[in-house]
């Protein structure tokens, strides 16, 4: 069944003000790529991407307004330039063209998939979503978002945008992603910060995505990484760490046991990578 | 008829439906609305395998909208010449396949049924004035099922005790239906035991391959009416509408003459518009509403609810001896019919006679059992039966050169057939298929002679295109230091047929227009392949005009003339010889005429250029002379219809090369570069040509690696849409390379074979030979997941 | 609900629902070159140019495209005469059952808007959202390629 109204908000009080008063099903909407292939979406859409399309600086945040469209991902200099290109490389995996010029990072977030590309990438940068509904203002860890399949805390809240401190200069990432062709729905994706002092990793954090029930944090390679050298011995005993981070389900896409052996391929190589690009400065 | 230099034929012309395409024109079946037309919608059953106890549809009926709701209780059936009154309930078994009549699927289908055999079979259709009314009241129908216990394999199927899946008393024509056994083949060439013994080694290997699916852009589609002389017409996306008319009158009771099916633009069919999948539910709610409807799949029901290629467990056994020659083969294939045996007796057949008979070798055995579950249904698609066994066997053939230490080229070189060489195969299956006991027809007596083939050529041409030799040998030495992404060249060879011999038929009618210009009516359908193009072409050059003043119409049952339909690869060879039939006929009328006019002899005549020209005096006069002639002095305009059926299929030939890199860490497969080296006799249209082939090789190498229709253990279908069913995307495709190696087959018009079907069999041995290459294990099933790859080198349970 | 679009140049209003889809309307108001395969986003035969962007417009809610430009096959070209990436899919025989061809044409389109010279792998790239089960792919990328050797022979 399909919407009965459609309304556009102009700012982020307008949509929550729209929804408080509105009865029946409502759903924020934007890039609708997800939305769209649900049987039944609701009954009354509130359109976001007017009030929530943009990409900014503010002091030490970069932050990233939830309507903001993948293709403007692949486009955010600024982004590229602190994150050492890791939403860049994102987006570029995240689906045909058509569909980054609709789907909203926002919206990858807030259908809270287990799959959701940017999650790794926007968990390892340590990320923030501001929430807003009838009684204001919220800040929460994007480690707190997610909390099941296609659940997460926003209830009947706004994702209004996603802030992340810009990381300093000694760092270096790694995205992957694993799916059957190109740009597809990813059956394992993955990334990686590493923070540098000389050699050593002063700190790091690995996120993984559609192993779990929601996107998660490789805790134990982190710590098994951090305040080393990134030697042979340590990248493989992370890569251990990481599939047995995973508690991934067989599906049409993949197997679990594929699932958890590519943690720890994919963390594998995107340690070595990040090494490598390391050793290149 | 021989080669000559020819002005149309052998061109890179633009596509006769090429201007309305680019643009964007009505042009397909959606594209034509009917006034009031209501939208149709089918209930698909949500079990495997049911028995409607009882259903009530009266809250669907009250619904606000809704027109009809039609179910096994309340089927129409249009009475008597006007379609307008109906009885109240209808139970005709029939087949949905588009084959001749009769035909050879067994007829095992019944428009609404109270019995369920697979989950998105029929329970109920509604026609309602929106899409979104007919989905609400299908929800609102309320069904009791008895649940019945599927059967998911044909392994289940054939086990002690199994639950029949068509147990109803009516099924006609189905081997033994009581067994689940819906078809099946076994059949000799002379003694393969002995050649087993003949041989130096014997090599055996089992394969499989699972449930791809068409995947066509345009999913199927029909809009149904009565006109105004209240004759039910269907435009639909189908590649047979001949069929389409005949199975229509069939299942709905209304005399054929009461029927026209149009055949717009299709947007692709691979077989999976030979099939009436939608028409005849379309036009009963048509016929119990007297509206137009509309009835489209949506993707999840097109991808699991329609067709899907058969899936086979198959084992292959052959003797060969030292030298390459084979003393024996066996092939054995276990098929997957799904639920309803459409093409299956004939699919697997193909298996077996389109692959074995490239092959030189006296003693063979080809047997198959094609079994009904309780899964989506099998049919035609492109290849026809043909790719599972070129899986098998090319894997099996590259074995088979293993073990007696032989490079894989050099192998099939020493044991494919050369033109002389007969197939004994094909002819004897149908043979003995037909024969009455205590017959004894020998394979030798019914031997196809193989007229022309350029196989040799083939492998040898496309070795060198992709350097075979200098790879092969440096791939070799590059894995043995274990890199992670290793690196494999393998090939193939392949065979298929032109037609289905003896019972494929064209017609086609040739008029000419006072300029000269001419009208070619076909009833071959054009479903995106060129045909219209192709034959168009081969009219032009007859009558020595252009493409551009031949106009194409077809297919409509009630303007063109009868044709079996698009499938086999038959359109070019089949219907292109009955259009070129015609158009010779209307040529030597014209040239009579001519010879009046100039005072010279029909037989020193020839038309060129728009010219009848004499090769004796050099005298011409224009085209448009005798035309004119014809029609405003002999008042008789020319026109000619042609039929065409073929006593042969000759079979085309090809050889495809495979380079790959394959990780052995994750498991992924790139193809690096690919090529076809295709032997399809006179190539027609070049660029065309090279389409198909682009088209087929894209197609299977996502049955190599990517497309799998899966069910779990439920019997429910896994694949949600595109999204879960993937096929190959512009980035991702190999290097591609396309040789022609033309030869000349006598039969065909202009010297052609078919090239639609074989460039789709070959990416999976290819793959497979290459993967072996690359990692020392022979890998056996498809598609190549990056999972069984790393399961086949160890690196995962 | 009125939208108001400037569809293939023209200031345009249509009546919709507000839960209809873009390509929908599009197709009830005779822009027959939208096809819809599958509702999903996943085939890219409903691909149309929005602010000269592809995008799927079976994902998009007829009310979203408000005050848009809005361009489809129908717009390219004049009234008897091809544009000329649809002259290089005719010439290169990119065409084979044609259903996706439209959508192929406009994300070509937009690609050639912002890089008149691309690579092979760019044009690939360009068409990995608009699946076709005819081609190969092989034909459309020649003539893509080949489009822009036009246009730029056009310009000098």
């Amino acid at each position: 069944m399909t919407f009965r109204k459609f309304y556009t908000a102009s700012s982020e009080e307008e949509a929550v003000r729209i929804r408080s008063e509105s009865e029946g099903r409502v759903r924020f909407v934007a890039g609708c790529t997800d939305l769209l292939c649900e049987d039944d979406p609701g009954e009354i859409a509130i359109d976001v991407r007017r009030a929530l399309d943009y990409l900014r600086r503010d002091g030490d945040d970069l932050v990233i307004g939830a309507a903001t469209r993948v293709g403007a991902i692949d486009r955010w200099q600024e982004g590229a330039d602190a994150d050492d290109g890791l939403l860049r490389k994102c987006a570029r995996d995240f689906a045909s063209h058509q569909i980054r010029n609709m789907a909203t990072v926002g919206g990858n977030l807030a259908s809270a998939v287990p799959s959701a590309d940017f999650a790794p990438p926007l968990l390892v940068l340590n990320s923030r979503c501001v929430i807003a509904g009838p009684s204001g203002r919220r800040e929460v860890s994007l480690h707190e978002f997610f909390t099941g399949p296609h659940q997460s805390i926003l209830g009947d809240d706004l994702l209004v945008e996603i802030r992340f401190k810009a990381p300093g200069k000694n760092i270096t990432t790694d995205w992957r992603k694993i799916g059957r062709n190109p740009g597809d729905i990813a059956s394992i994706n993955a990334a990686t910060l590493l923070e540098w002092d000389g050699s050593e990793v002063r700190l790091a954090r690995i996120a993984l995505g559609a192993v779990a029930p929601t996107p998660i944090h490789a805790d134990e390679a982190e710590k098994i990484i951090t305040g080393g050298t990134l030697s042979e011995d340590v990248k493989n005993r992370a890569a251990v760490a990481a599939q047995q981070a995973a508690s991934p389900i067989s599906d049409q896409r993949a197997s679990a046991e594929y699932r958890a052996h590519m943690c720890g391929v994919l963390t594998k190589r995107m340690l070595g990578y990040c090494a490598e690009q390391r050793g290149g400065q | 008829m021989s080669r000559r230099n020819f002005h149309v034929v052998g061109k890179d012309v633009r596509k006769v439906d090429g201007r309305e395409l680019v643009t964007g024109a009505p042009a397909f079946a959606d594209d034509f609305p009917q006034p009031n037309m209501l939208y149709g919608k089918i209930l698909g059953s949500p079990h495997p395998h049911a028995r409607i106890r009882s259903i009530d549809t009266s809250g669907a009926e009250a619904l606000e909208g809704v027109h009809s709701v039609l179910t096994y209780e309340n089927v129409p059936r249009a009475r008597g010449p006007v379609g307008r009154r109906a009885d109240l309930f209808n139970r005709v078994p029939y087949t949905r396949a588009g084959q001749d009549y009769p035909e050879p699927s067994p007829w095992d289908f019944f428009l609404l049924d109270n019995k369920m055999r697979f989950v998105g079979d029929r329970v109920a259709a509604v026609a309602a004035e929106t899409v979104e009314i007919a989905k609400k009241a299908c929800a609102l129908i309320e069904v009791d099922y008895e649940i019945l216990t599927p059967v998911l394999s044909p392994e289940d199927a054939f086990a002690e005790g199994a639950p029949i899946v068509h147990d109803e008393p009516d099924v006609q024509k189905a081997e033994d239906p009581k067994r689940n056994l819906c078809a099946s083949v076994d059949v000799y060439l002379r003694d393969v035991e002995a050649g087993f013994r003949e041989a130096d080694t014997v090599v055996e290997g089992s394969y499989s391959v699972p449930r791809q699916q068409h995947a066509q852009m345009e999913l199927h589609i029909a809009i149904s009416y009565f006109d105004e002389d209240d004759r039910l017409t269907v435009i639909c996306a189908t590649q047979v509408p001949f069929h389409v008319r005949r199975q229509l009158s069939q299942s709905l009771g209304l005399p054929v003459s009461r029927i026209r099916v149009i055949k717009p633009r299709v947007g692709g069919g691979f077989g999976g518009k030979q099939e009436m999948v939608i028409e005849d539910i379309c036009a009963a709610l048509t016929v119990a509403t007297h509206r137009p409807v509309r009835l489209e799949l949506d993707r999840y029901e097109d991808l699991t609810a329609a067709r899907c290629r058969h899936p086979m467990k198959l084992t292959c056994k052959t003797g060969v001896k030292k030298d390459g020659s084979l003393t024996a083969i066996e092939m054995i294939a276990l098929v997957d019919a799904g639920a309803y045996g459409s093409h299956s007796p004939t699919v697997p057949t193909n298996t077996g006679n389109k692959n074995l008979p490239r092959y030189r070798c006296r003693n063979m055995h080809y047997r198959f059992d094609a079994a009904y579950t309780n899964l989506t249904v099998s049919g035609a698609m492109r290849g026809y039966g043909t790719p599972q066994g070129s899986f098998a066997l090319e894997c099996h053939m590259d074995e088979t050169a293993e073990a007696i230490g032989m490079d894989p080229v050099d192998f099939r070189l020493s044991c494919t057939v050369v033109e002389g060489d007969t197939d004994e195969l094909s002819p004897y299956i149908y043979e003995v298929k037909s024969e009455a006991p205590g017959d004894e027809t020998k394979p030798e007596d019914v031997a196809w002679p193989i007229t022309s083939c350029g196989l040799h050529d083939c492998i040898q041409k496309g070795a060198e295109e992709i350097d075979w030799a200098r790879k092969r040998k440096e791939f070799d030495k590059y894995n043995v230091s274990n890199p992670v992404v290793r690196k494999g060249i393998g090939m193939c060879c392949l065979s298929q047929g032109s037609g289905v011999a003896g019972i494929d038929t064209a017609n086609a009618t040739v008029r000419l227009n006072e300029d000269g210009s001419a009208i070619l009516f076909i009833g071959a359908a054009d479903i995106g392949t060129g045909g219209d193009t192709v034959i168009g072409q081969m009219v032009a050059e007859t009558l020595g005009i252009t493409l551009d003043e031949v106009t194409v119409y077809s297919s409509d049952t009630d303007v063109v003339p009868f044709d079996s339909g698009a499938y086999a690869s038959s359109t070019t060879y089949v219907s292109g010889n009955a259009a070129l039939k015609a158009a010779i006929e209307v040529r030597d009328d014209l040239l009579t005429i001519a010879a009046g006019l100039m005072g010279e002899e029909a037989g020193n005549l020839r038309l060129e250029d728009r010219q009848i020209i004499s090769s004796r005096s050099s005298k011409k006069i224009p085209l448009r002379d005798a035309a004119m002639h014809s029609i405003y002095k002999n008042k008789d305009q020319i026109e000619h219809t042609a039929s065409h059926v073929s006593p042969v299929s000759p079979p085309p030939f090809a050889a495809q090369y495979a380079e790959i890199e394959v990780d052995t860490e994750t498991g992924e497969v790139r193809v690096v570069e690919f090529v076809t080296a295709v032997d399809a006799g006179t190539i027609i249209n070049p660029q065309l040509a090279r389409g198909q082939v682009d088209g087929a090789v894209s197609m299977g190498l996502g049955y190599a690696l990517t497309e799998e229709l899966m069910h779990d253990e439920n019997g429910v279908p896994m694949n949600r849409g595109l999204v879960d069913y993937k096929i190959f995307k512009a980035v991702g495709m190999p290097k591609m390379k396309t040789i022609f190696v033309e030869t000349y087959e006598a039969t065909g018009p202009f010297g052609v074979k078919a090239i639609a079907e074989i460039p789709t069999n070959g990416a999976p041995p290819a793959i497979g030979n290459a993967l072996k290459h690359a990692l020392g294990v022979r890998m056996r099933d498809l598609p190549f997941t990056p999972e069984r790859v790393l399961r086949a080198i160890g690196k995962m349970k | 609900m009125i939208l108001h679009l400037k569809l293939n140049g023209k200031p345009r209003e249509f009546d919709v629902a507000p839960g209809e889809r873009l390509s929908d309307v599009l197709r009830r108001e005779q822009c027959f070159s939208v096809k819809v395969g599958c509702s999903t986003g996943d085939c890219g035969t409903c691909t149309v140019l929005v602010g000269g962007e592809p995008i799927v417009s079976c994902l998009m809610l007829a009310c979203q495209a408000e005050g848009a430009e809005v361009l489809t096959v129908e717009g390219l070209g004049e009234p008897g005469r091809l544009d000329t990436l649809q002259e290089s899919f005719l010439d290169e025989g990119a065409v084979q059952c044609g259903f996706c061809t439209p959508g192929m044409i406009l994300s070509a389109h937009a690609l050639l808007e912002t890089n008149p010279s691309p690579t092979e792998d760019e044009a690939r790239e360009a068409l990995s959202g608009n699946l076709c089960r005819c081609t190969g792919y092989e034909n459309p990328v020649r003539a893509i390629l080949e489009a822009g050797r036009r246009m730029a022979g056009e310009e000098s």
